[in-house]
């Protein structure tokens, strides 16, 4: 056929136009016609009946009532509305019949329509899906805020000693007081994020669930309104210590007190304590992160000049939300809040004297820019509209195809006089038909995916509608829409171009070497784009298999984590025995480990001042001789300490590198030792043994703490970090580190089941004991892992999906062309040709489509792959094995599905398309 | 000529169907057909006459094609549809029924 030229431009539109004009004429001329037979008629009768014509013709323009002029408009008028009517409803009953044919023709194709709505559906589905996560995450604030343009969250930027810049959510309480006072802000209330940290019941039935505090002002501050009773007062935000009240969020107050009304006022177990409800939240309130809260406290500030004052250090705390005043732009409320701070910060810390506030949108994260979850929901998008691109290239193809091979149908169709608008019409009709179709069966594809999303990706984020709300529902209505139109454009403009007298000629054959451009390009797309989503596959893939096998330093997946929890001690007590108690429970951990590392069912146990994954410490640290230490730019400006007992590093799996670790009774008498990590050892005494070396632990004139050791290095909180320096020292040793440690233990066989036996353990070996709060170190590392493992999880899938697409596309293309040339393949078979050389023929094409389907497709996907690789982990955005991997896959795919479509070429024997004559 | 009658609203659909219900006619015969049944009595202006044929048309109870007359002149042929005769048959009924009703009542001899 030859190239493409818009068919609804000007001769069209004239032609159309002229239509109207020419119908208004006729339907005019019609009813002149109808008025001038009566009168005629009647003037002939009184003529034959003897009157004379001139008394006739007056007699009858009398009979027929006004004056002919006033007739002849009337009679125009009616006739006018009688043909707009009629038309109307014969264009509802012509379109009756196109879907009628459009579902005839559903039934007669079911193979090719059930996989064009299958495509769709999936196609649609995925992308609706997406759409929903990606509402919620990015484009909706979160539930229950007033004007959240207003509100601002403040991050603290503080500048490091490498002169790098640190920016956290997490603010000093004394910040808040400060710049409350300075009253920058319309609101400013201050709030904890959601942990899971609060025991909820009590005895068999406890359990832990989130738990958040906040100043009283928090709900009122975010123009939110509570669902029963209230929030804080000011005097029990204030009041030392905590009162014992609570909010209760909204869906732990319908899931497990049943949604009760008369619940404000009631009595509950929050760690042991009785404690009463004051309120219940509004539903799907989380503040103004996304994590779900079930039970919100109080956030206790201190009163007085005294809170006020810097001269006790710093702290990160809690994070600070603020409504702008009216006018109030967020530079403008930066300075303001920078100014304020600074002004009123009177400690001695340079570092601190120099930081500044930064007044940052809702949607940032802990770390002043955008959260993880948002980056991976517009990826997700993304992705899921490439994979309905593919499969809306793949429909085309087959759409035309199908248009081809209607053609003769089609010419017919014109010879018998309908007109082209009619046609387009009923092409239309067919194609809509099939994506309204695809998107319904789509809203089910949507429900699942959203589901599988939710609960694998964003587990704690609280989802309070389900995957498929209205404004999903709206979005997939418009996708169908947009995807029927796009995806019948092609065909249509093409079948509508049919010439009527050479299809009508019996043996109408496509000359064999014509190709249609744009069924090439579209099969190009659509391996290309395949391409690209399989190129993120890999490279995800890649991502995850090392961070899997990343070295940690510690074995996560084998220790236990135990902290025991002792109810509140009671008011009437005296301060001597209340000292006794808190003594004996902070050093608990230190008397009980060898007690647990009896234990028939442990390997190792020991405690420990913090961990991995959880908390860091450091004090001043120097060497003798050196005016100041190097530091590194990932931990504090000394290096991190760590008190431990003597089986510290075999239950944590720390591999040791040189020299030897802690004996049982380390510690508490003779030399003070330590044991550093491998980096403190580079960075301090660099090319030369650290063993032997000392350290000045605390103050410049303490004594020599000796290094006896080198271990492995082990991350501080995040699988992928900058390094850090950390060091050992005994339990005990170290006067200065607080002894309330912590317990760790590696339990023989699988950690997590061990976890009850080590619970009973504790509770047998201090019956005061109320709950022991135990979990696999694993559980911290894992959320970290979470978004590597659902890149590769996600991209996988919809890879996987594109490539079946493009795959079964390939499949259906070649087989087209097969049917295509029919005949000449008969003619080469006959001309003696053989069938393998007639299905290389064949194949050669489809190879150089893909070739540079994969081509194109691999050079985006390494454009997109460096934008990307920051969300990668230790694996280059070129990675060859995974790009030369997946190349390989889609070629493969590719040969196989062309070949079985070009199979059919064998069974041509010469005589059948001859006779296709 | 005899007085005029005024036609209540509606029945002249009604009549105008009856005159079509043994064939097709076209517009000046459906006219005078109505006039010599009535007896002159029921005069309607002839526009007004073709305007209620094309309301009838658009409302689906007759359908309209041109043809040649018996002098060969071109002329506009009204016939009944099915939903016509069906509306013929039931407003017939009623009119009888609305005019039986009317005469029992007026021809009462006591009160």
């Amino acid at each position: 056929m030859s190239e493409f030229r818009n068919p609804f431009a000007r001769e069209g539109v004239r032609r159309a136009f002229a239509l109207a004009v020419r119908r208004r004429d006729v339907i005019q001329r019609d009813a002149d016609d109808e008025l001038e037979s009566v009168l005629e008629g009647r003037i002939e009768r009184l003529v034959a009946a003897g009157m004379p014509r001139d008394d006739a013709r007056a007699e009858a323009i009398r009979r027929m009532g006004a004056s002919v002029d006033a007739s002849r408009s009337g009679i125009r008028r009616s006739a006018a509305r009688r043909e707009r009517t009629m038309s109307i409803r014969e264009w509802l009953d012509g379109l009756g019949a196109d879907v009628r044919y459009g579902l005839r023709g559903l039934r007669r194709e079911p193979l090719l329509s059930a996989f064009v709505v299958l495509t769709l559906a999936l196609g649609i589905g995925a992308n609706a899906a997406m759409f929903g996560i990606a509402d919620k995450l990015v484009v909706r604030s979160p539930a229950h805020l007033a004007e959240p343009g207003r509100l601002t969250r403040l991050f603290f930027v503080l500048r490091g000693p490498a002169g790098d810049e640190r920016t956290s959510a997490a603010i000093d309480p004394r910040v808040y007081l400060n710049l409350e006072e300075a009253r920058v802000f319309a609101g400013l209330a201050m709030f904890t994020a959601a942990s899971k940290g609060a025991v909820l019941g009590q005895g068999e039935s406890a359990r832990l669930v989130p738990v958040a505090a906040a100043t009283a002002n928090f709900l009122s501050t975010l123009g939110a309104k509570p669902e029963l009773g209230r929030f804080f007062t000011i005097d029990e935000q204030h009041s030392q210590p905590s009162p014992s009240i609570v909010v209760l969020g909204h869906a732990l107050w319908r899931g497990d007190f049943g949604g009760d009304p008369s619940i404000v006022g009631k009595t509950i177990t929050i760690n042991g304590r009785p404690t009463t409800v004051i309120g219940v939240a509004p539903e799907g309130f989380t503040g103004i992160d996304l994590e779900r809260v079930d039970v919100w406290q109080p956030l206790t500030t201190r009163v007085g000049a005294a809170a006020r004052h810097w001269d006790r250090g710093t702290s990160s705390g809690p994070a600070l939300v603020a409504r702008l005043a009216p006018g109030m732009t967020l530079d403008r409320a930066t300075k303001l809040a920078t100014d304020a701070y600074q002004r009123t910060y009177d400690g001695p810390n340079k570092d601190y004297a120099t930081a500044r506030l930064f007044a940052g949108p809702l949607r940032f994260g802990r770390g002043g820019a955008e959260p993880t979850e948002t980056r991976i929901s517009r990826w997700l998008l993304a992705m899921s509209t490439i994979v309905l691109l593919v499969a809306c290239a793949n429909i085309v193809n087959l759409l035309l195809a199908r248009s081809v091979r209607r053609r003769r149908e089609i010419a017919v169709r014109l010879a018998m006089g309908a007109g082209r608008a009619r046609l387009l019409r009923l092409l239309l009709v067919s194609s809509t038909l099939l994506t309204l179709i695809g998107a319904t069966v789509g809203l089910l594809v949507a429900a699942a995916a959203g589901l599988l999303v939710r609960r694998v990706l964003l587990p704690e984020v609280d989802w309070t509608s389900g995957p498929v709300d209205e404004r999903v529902l709206a979005y997939s209505l418009v996708a169908a829409v947009v995807t029927g139109i796009v995806i019948a454009m092609l065909p249509v403009l093409y079948a509508t171009r049919v010439d009527v007298a050479a299809s009508l000629n019996a043996g109408v054959r496509e000359g064999g070497g014509r190709r249609s451009g744009v069924r090439s390009s579209l099969m190009i797309a659509q391996v290309a784009l395949a391409m690209v989503l399989l190129v993120g596959a890999g490279l995800f893939l890649r991502s995850l298999e090392r961070v899997r096998s990343a070295e940690l330093g510690v074995q996560p997946d084998r220790v236990v984590s135990l902290s025991p929890r002792w109810p509140r001690l009671p008011a009437d007590i005296s301060p001597a025995e209340r000292e006794a108690e808190t003594a004996r429970r902070n050093s608990f951990a230190r008397a009980v480990v060898d007690q647990l590392r009896a234990l028939p069912g442990v390997e190792h146990a020991a405690a420990t001042t913090g961990m991995p994954f959880g908390t860091a410490m450091s004090i001043g640290l120097s060497l003798p001789g050196r005016d100041s230490l190097p530091h590194l730019a990932g931990g504090f400006s000394d290096p991190d300490i760590r008190a431990v007992s003597a089986d510290y590093f075999a239950t944590m799996g720390t591999r040791l590198v040189r020299g030897r670790l802690f004996a049982p009774q380390e510690g508490t008498a003779g030399e003070r030792t330590a044991v550093v990590s491998e980096t403190m050892a580079r960075v301090l005494w660099p090319g030369r043994d650290p063993l032997g070396e000392c350290l000045l632990v605390g103050t410049k004139r303490a004594s020599c703490t000796r290094v006896i050791g080198v271990v492995q290095d082990t991350r501080r909180s995040k699988i992928r970090e900058e390094p850090v320096m950390n060091y050992y020292v005994p339990l005990g040793q170290e006067p200065s580190l607080s002894d309330d440690a912590e317990l760790v233990a590696r339990p023989r066989g699988d950690a997590a089941h061990a976890i009850p036996m080590l619970r009973s353990a504790l509770r047998r070996i201090d019956p005061s004991i109320r709950f022991v709060d135990a979990f696999v170190l694993q559980d911290r590392v894992e959320p970290q892992t979470r978004s590597w493992r659902v890149g590769a999880m996600m991209f996988t899938m919809f890879a996987g999906l594109a490539v079946v697409v493009a795959g079964v596309g390939t499949f259906s293309i070649v087989a087209y062309v097969v049917e295509q040339r029919r005949h000449e393949i008969g003619v080469r078979m006959a001309l003696g040709a053989e069938a393998g050389q007639v299905m290389r023929m064949l194949l050669r094409g489809a190879v150089l489509l893909t070739g540079a389907g994969v081509l194109i497709g691999g050079m985006v996907g390494l454009a997109a792959g460096r934008v990307a690789e920051s969300l990668l982990f230790e694996t280059s955005a070129h990675d060859p094995a995974a790009i030369g991997g997946v190349a390989l896959l889609l070629i493969l795919v590719s040969a196989v599905a062309s070949t079985s479509a070009a199979w059919k070429a064998r069974e041509i024997g010469p005589m059948a398309a001859l006779r296709d004559e | 000529m005899a007085d005029q009658m005024q036609l209540v609203r509606g029945t002249l659909d009604v009549l105008v169907l009856k005159s079509l219900s043994w064939g097709p006619m076209h517009s000046l015969e459906i006219i005078l057909w109505l006039e010599e049944r009535s007896a002159g009595r029921l005069t309607i202006e002839d526009s007004a006459l073709l305007q209620a044929f094309h309301r009838m048309e658009e409302r689906g109870l007759l359908t309209s094609d041109w043809g040649l007359t018996a002098k060969n002149r071109r002329a506009r042929y009204y016939r009944v549809t099915a939903k016509g005769r069906a509306y013929l048959k039931d407003e017939t009924t009623k009119l009888n029924e609305y005019t039986a009703t009317l005469a029992a009542i007026l021809s009462a001899r006591s009160a």
